[in-house]
C-alpha cells in the first residue's frame, strides 16, 4: 500500500509547479527534490491525481523530449522536467480567450505539419515560402518570430526544428490524424 | 531430483520477476531482452514438474505481451513514418485557416501557468525598495549637501573602475564571432569569468545589448540553458530574468 502523503506537502508541490514565471515553464526533478525530499515522485503522484478533477495532468519530459512515466529510475525523473498541462485539449474559442489568434493557431499548425513531413526540420526560407503561399505575407514573420521566441518552434543555423514547447504541448500523432490504439 | 526442482522452482520466480520488473520501467518495449528470457525458460524447462509449469505459462504470456507491444510500437512507426508526410502536406493544401486551427487545437494540451505573484516575491520586491532607500540622500539640517562625484564613489567603493564602454563592444565581439559560426551561443559561456564582478558586468552588458536590439535571448527549459542568437528583424520585445549564480552553477 502506497505511503499516504501529508497535504501540506501536496499544497507545496502545486504551489513549486503552478506558479511559474511565463519565460520558464515546469520544474526540474532535482529541484522538486530539494524542496519536497526524497520521495518527491510520490508527492507529485498525489498531487497529480487530485489534479486530475481540474482537467490538469503533470506530464514529465526528458532532455531529448520524451515522456517519462511516474514509475521510471529515479536518477531519470531527477534530470526530467515536471509540467502542469491541460488533460484535454482546450476549444478553439477557449484559445482564443486565452489570447490566441485564429490566423496564429493555424499558422503555428501549418508550420508544424511542414516540419514533421520533413523530419522535423526545414531551411527558414522554404517553411516561410510555404506559409506565405498558405496566409499572405502579412504578419507571417511576425508570428513565426513569435513562435520560436515561445519555444514552440527553434532555429537551427538557417533550419527551423520544431520546438521545445511544441514537444510537451501537442500530440503530433493526433494533430497527424494517426494514433496506434 | 527434487533438489533441482525446487533450484529451478526459485530461478523460475527470479525470471517472472526479473521480466515484471523490467516490463514496468522500460518505456521502450524493444529493451526487453526476449532472446535472453526464452533461453533462460529452455535450460530450465526440463526440471520443471507440472506444478511449475503454471510459473512457466506465465513467463510467456508476459513474453507474448511484449512481442505485442513491440509489434504496435513498429506498426505506429511505420504508419508515421510512411503515411505521416503524405498526411501532413494533404492537410496543408486542403484545410482552411479555421479547420488548421481547430485541428492543432483538439492535439494541444497547453502548459498550465498561473501568472500571479508570489508572497515570496512581494518579500522580495519590498526588500529591494527598502534596500533602495539607503542610497537616497537625506538633507540633513545644519550641513550642507553637496553632489557626490564618480571619482568619489570610485574611492568609496561604489561603483567600480571599469570602461563599460569596452566592456559592451568586447562582448558584441564576442558573441558575434561565435555567432557566425553556430548562429547561437550558451549566455553562461558569454559570461563566464573567474571573477564574479567581472561576470555581472559582462552580463549588464548582455542586458544593454538585448535592450538596444542588437541581439536577443532565448530559454530552453529542457537543456535548462539561456541562448544568445541574432536579434529578430521583427517580434515583440519581452523582459527576462536569468539568475547570474543559476549560471555561475550551470558554467
Amino acid at each position: 500500500m502506497p505511503a499516504r502523503i501529508p497535504s501540506a506537502k501536496i499544497r507545496k508541490a502545486a504551489r513549486i509547479l503552478l506558479y511559474r514565471s511565463r519565460g520558464k515553464p515546469g520544474v526540474k526533478g532535482w529541484e522538486l527534490r530539494k524542496f519536497l525530499g526524497e520521495n518527491f515522485v510520490e508527492v507529485v503522484k498525489a498531487l497529480n491525481d487530485s489534479l486530475e478533477n481540474f482537467g490538469i495532468t503533470i506530464k514529465i519530459v526528458d532532455e531529448n523530449g520524451k515522456f517519462l512515466s511516474f514509475d521510471e529510475d529515479k536518477t531519470a525523473l531527477r534530470k526530467a522536467l515536471f509540467v502542469p498541462v491541460l488533460k484535454e485539449a482546450p476549444t478553439l474559442q477557449e484559445l482564443k480567450t486565452s489570447g490566441w489568434r485564429i490566423d496564429d493557431i493555424a499558422i503555428l499548425a501549418v508550420s508544424l505539419l511542414y516540419l514533421l513531413s520533413r523530419n522535423s526540420r526545414a531551411p527558414r526560407k522554404q517553411l516561410l515560402e510555404v506559409l506565405h503561399s498558405k496566409f499572405g505575407k502579412w504578419r507571417v514573420g511576425y508570428v513565426v518570430e513569435k513562435l520560436i521566441k515561445l519555444g514552440y518552434l527553434e532555429e537551427d543555423n538557417d533550419d527551423i526544428v520544431v520546438g521545445w514547447r511544441s514537444r510537451i504541448e501537442i500530440d503530433f500523432k493526433k494533430l497527424l490524424g494517426i494514433k496506434t490504439e | 531430483m527434487i533438489v533441482l526442482s525446487v533450484e529451478a522452482r526459485v530461478k523460475l520466480r527470479e525470471l517472472l520477476e526479473e521480466l515484471t520488473e523490467t516490463l514496468r520501467k522500460a518505456s521502450d518495449p524493444f529493451k526487453i531482452d526476449i532472446r535472453y528470457f526464452i533461453g533462460e525458460l529452455e535450460k530450465i524447462l526440463p526440471e520443471l514438474t507440472d506444478e511449475d509449469l503454471i510459473v512457466d505459462a506465465e513467463i510467456l504470456e508476459q513474453i507474448a505481451e511484449v512481442i505485442k507491444e513491440q509489434e504496435e510500437w513498429v506498426k505506429g512507426r511505420s504508419s508515421l513514418l510512411v503515411l505521416g508526410p503524405f498526411i501532413a502536406l494533404l492537410k496543408i493544401s486542403t484545410l482552411s485557416k479555421q479547420e488548421l486551427a481547430k485541428e492543432l487545437a483538439n492535439a494541444m494540451h497547453p502548459i498550465i501557468e498561473l501568472e500571479q505573484i508570489t508572497w515570496t516575491d512581494v518579500l522580495r520586491a519590498l526588500n529591494y525598495l527598502s534596500l533602495r532607500k539607503r542610497f537616497v540622500l537625506e538633507e540633513v539640517q545644519g550641513q550642507e549637501t553637496k553632489i557626490i562625484t564618480g571619482r568619489e564613489l570610485e574611492e568609496l567603493g561604489l561603483i567600480a573602475k571599469i570602461d563599460l564602454r569596452k566592456v559592451v563592444e568586447e562582448v558584441e565581439e564576442e558573441i558575434a564571432k561565435k555567432i557566425s559560426k553556430n548562429k547561437l551561443v550558451d549566455y553562461s559561456e558569454i559570461i563566464a569569468d573567474d571573477e564574479p564582478l567581472k561576470r555581472f558586468f559582462k552580463a549588464y552588458a548582455i542586458s544593454y545589448l538585448a535592450t538596444m536590439g542588437r541581439i536577443s535571448i532565448f530559454y530552453n527549459p529542457l537543456k535548462e540553458k539561456y541562448f544568445i542568437v541574432k536579434a529578430p528583424q521583427n517580434g515583440e520585445y519581452q523582459s527576462i530574468v536569468i539568475s547570474l549564480e543559476a549560471t555561475a552553477n550551470a558554467c
